[in-house]
């Protein structure tokens, strides 16, 4: 899905006062329709307060959203049937089945008993919760019961999903199900704006991010505009062909490029170098190393390269700090 | 599913109509109807309920049974002492009627006290057990109409009461057979034992919305209800005798109509002694007396006390239940509120404490 350029939510200043303490300090954001949109930030930094905002659960201190055009403040209850919304923690009702809970939400919108079956016939196919239809919601694994609480967003077919921390407490095979989930509803339309506080997790599922910390957005954009404006530097793992006397020939001309930082070698031919620049520099000591004949089999970034830049645009001021 | 639709943002002053929003009625139905059957489930499943009701109407019987022996013993003593000691295997009509009302009053009253037990036990989880168990946001976040949510709750945790209210119909009519009452003072029961149980259990409801603690809620449920029933009757008695006339240390008079009538009015107990009084006003017992004691009436043989107190009794646990309900559904979620907080300016910017200045990459203005 093609994001449009029209926003499905505009944030201007939007702040959340608790006593004197800013939680939520003018955020200001603009969210495309279609778009997947991820809040990412330390725990506390506000994610979970502005999200809450928009669901119109907490009343904004100051500031102006509007989610499809409808304000928050002034039209909250239009707001609530166009957005679905999925907190952090949620519990289940006892005693009660997994159609009846779907059932249960439809009915708040006064969707008519024949439809309300086939809406929950549709969202247990599509949450894969078909053959549990009769269980009871509380006999159902946490990763169920995650795809359940998403379904039950969904029952009013929703323009916006607001998903605070989805894929926290899950397994891996359960968090890779919900990302397909989350693709396939994107696919569908909805503009989805989910919260985590890692950012790896939501790199590969949004299409843009921002980045959050003590109640203000630090930087947004896709997550590639974020590393380009940001980085100042990465970490690269290689791979050198040949015994220890090629890998510490290897290891002594990469360190004497002007890009690299420092090398390491870490154990069977494998370096691992810190570099200044960008993605082109990287490229230029990859080339003037194998130019050289130095046998490079790997050269690439390591994963935590995105964590770091988190962590670095996160991380507090020490002068401020003390 | 449908496509996004992105609207572009309205002018400040005119905001844009909702989105095929359902009449406001409709949609407080619906939330009667989804959390009123959600609820009966929960409470109607298994063998509990219909267990409990058993149980109940048994006790019942067993206490119809017990007056009626009781009454029925003691007409019999009566009725050989003035036969001089002959023997006698029957009982006047007037004796028959007497047991009926006796009857009457004893079911009655347990009702009454069946209801201010179990109704607050019922209603003061019904707000607090959402919040215990994390759903109260998933139902917020809905356009459920809060006082069809609060309504659903309240009656739903009623039903309860209601069913063994309604439980308890066919043993109540046993009094027709005895004869004495008539049966509007039967309906007269029931009217004050459901507008009781509407107040009382909006007590319940309040303290659950109020309080976040289901145990607390439904500790300081029971701390009312003992404050109405004890409390009241303490204070009211306290004030009747705190007000007599002493002349030279001795008593000269009881001036009772001091007491104020009102203090009663939300005490459900002294409601079933003019209920009782009501149905046997010749009887001119104790539940008249009392009355007129509360009420200021002079109780004169000839002079029936008819419907005295009760009727004002009704009418205060009916508004108590109209206004506790209303204010339950401000409580339950502070941005549903009709009158809501007056937006807070934000301090201004301290820039020293700001988290902005202390982090070392800048805000970004979005694209």
């Amino acid at each position: 899905m093609i994001p449009s350029s029209l926003p499905a939510l505009q944030i201007q200043g939007l702040t959340k006062l608790y006593g004197t303490v800013r939680a939520v300090a003018g955020v200001d954001l603009d969210i495309g329709a279609g778009e997947i949109f991820g809040l990412v930030g330390p725990n506390g930094a506000g994610k979970t307060t502005t999200i809450r905002m928009l669901a119109t659960l907490i009343e904004p201190s100051a500031g102006e959203a509007q989610i499809c055009g409808l304000d928050i403040r002034r039209q909250p209850n239009s707001v609530r049937r166009v957005i679905g919304y999925m907190p952090d923690t949620f519990g289940v009702y006892d005693d009660m089945r997994v159609w009846e809970y779907l059932d249960f939400f439809a009915q708040f919108y006064v969707i008519p008993a024949t439809r309300r079956r086939q809406v929950v016939a549709d969202l247990l196919e599509l949450v894969e919760l078909t053959s549990r239809r009769e269980d009871y919601v509380q006999s159902l694994s946490r990763g169920m019961q995650q795809r359940l609480c998403l379904a039950h967003a969904l029952v009013h077919d929703p323009k916006v999903l607001l998903l605070d921390e989805p894929a926290s407490g899950l397994d891996p095979r359960a968090r890779a199900e919900l990302r397909e989930l989350l693709r396939e509803l994107s696919a569908m339309g909805k503009t989805i704006v989910i919260s985590s506080h890692i950012l790896p997790e939501l790199e590969e599922l949004c299409t843009a991010v921002a980045i959050i910390d003590r109640g203000r957005v630090l930087a947004s954009g896709s997550v590639d505009q974020i590393q380009a404006r940001f980085r100042r530097g990465s970490v690269v793992r290689a791979r050198i062909l040949g015994g220890p006397d090629a890998v510490g020939s290897a290891r002594e001309f990469l360190g004497a490029q002007p890009e690299v930082v420092s090398v390491e070698i870490l154990s069977e031919g494998r370096l691992e170098l810190a570099l200044v620049g960008d993605d082109d520099a990287s490229a230029g000591v990859l080339y003037r190393a194998m130019s050289a004949g130095h046998r490079v089999v790997s050269f690439a970034p390591v994963a935590s390269d995105l964590e770091e830049l988190f962590l670095q645009i996160t991380a507090p001021n020490e002068e401020s700090a003390a | 599913m449908t496509d996004p639709v992105a609207t572009p943002p309205p002018p400040e002053t005119t905001p844009p109509p909702a989105m095929n929003d359902p009449s406001a009625l409709r949609s407080f139905w619906a939330s009667i109807s989804a959390v009123g059957a959600k609820e009966s489930r929960w409470r109607m499943r298994g063998r509990r309920a219909f267990v409990v009701v058993t149980i109940y109407v048994t006790l019942v019987s067993l206490l119809v049974y017990a007056v009626y022996q009781f009454m029925y013993d003691q007409a019999l003593r009566m009725a050989q002492f003035q036969s001089d000691g002959i023997p006698v295997d029957f009982v006047s009509g007037v004796v028959s009627a007497q047991i009926g009302q006796a009857i009457f009053g004893a079911i009655l009253v347990l009702q009454t006290v069946l209801t201010i037990m179990v109704a607050p036990a019922l209603t003061s989880g019904a707000i607090s057990v959402e919040r215990e168990k994390q759903t109260l946001e998933l139902l917020i976040t809905t356009p459920v109409s809060t006082l069809g949510l609060v309504i659903g709750k309240l009656f739903s945790s009623l039903a309860y009461v209601f069913l063994l209210i309604a439980a308890s119909v066919p043993l109540m009519s046993v009094v027709f057979a005895f004869g004495g009452l008539a049966p509007e003072d039967l309906v007269r029961a029931y009217v004050l034992l459901v507008v009781v149980a509407f107040g009382i259990g909006s007590i319940g409801l309040v303290m659950s919305a109020l309080v976040k603690r289901t145990q607390i809620a439904t500790a300081l449920s029971y701390l009312v209800v003992l404050g109405l029933t004890i409390g009241t009757l303490a204070l009211h008695t306290y004030w009747m005798f705190s007000t007599t006339d002493q002349e030279n240390g001795f008593v000269r008079g009881l001036r009772v109509h001091d007491a104020p009538e009102a203090i009663m009015w939300l005490n459900p107990l002294a409601a079933d002694l003019d209920v009782v009084c009501t149905g046997t006003p010749e009887s001119y017992g104790f539940t008249c007396q009392y009355i007129a004691l509360v009420t200021h009436r002079e109780v004169v043989p000839p002079n029936q006390m008819r419907d005295a107190f009760w009727p004002a009794s009704a009418a205060s646990f009916l508004i108590l239940g109209i206004v506790l309900t209303l204010l339950t559904t401000q409580l339950i979620a502070p941005s549903r509120r009709i009158w809501r907080r007056k937006r807070n300016r934000p301090p201004p910017l301290d820039p020293a404490s700001e988290p902005a200045s202390s982090s070392p990459v800048q805000a970004e203005p979005v694209a």
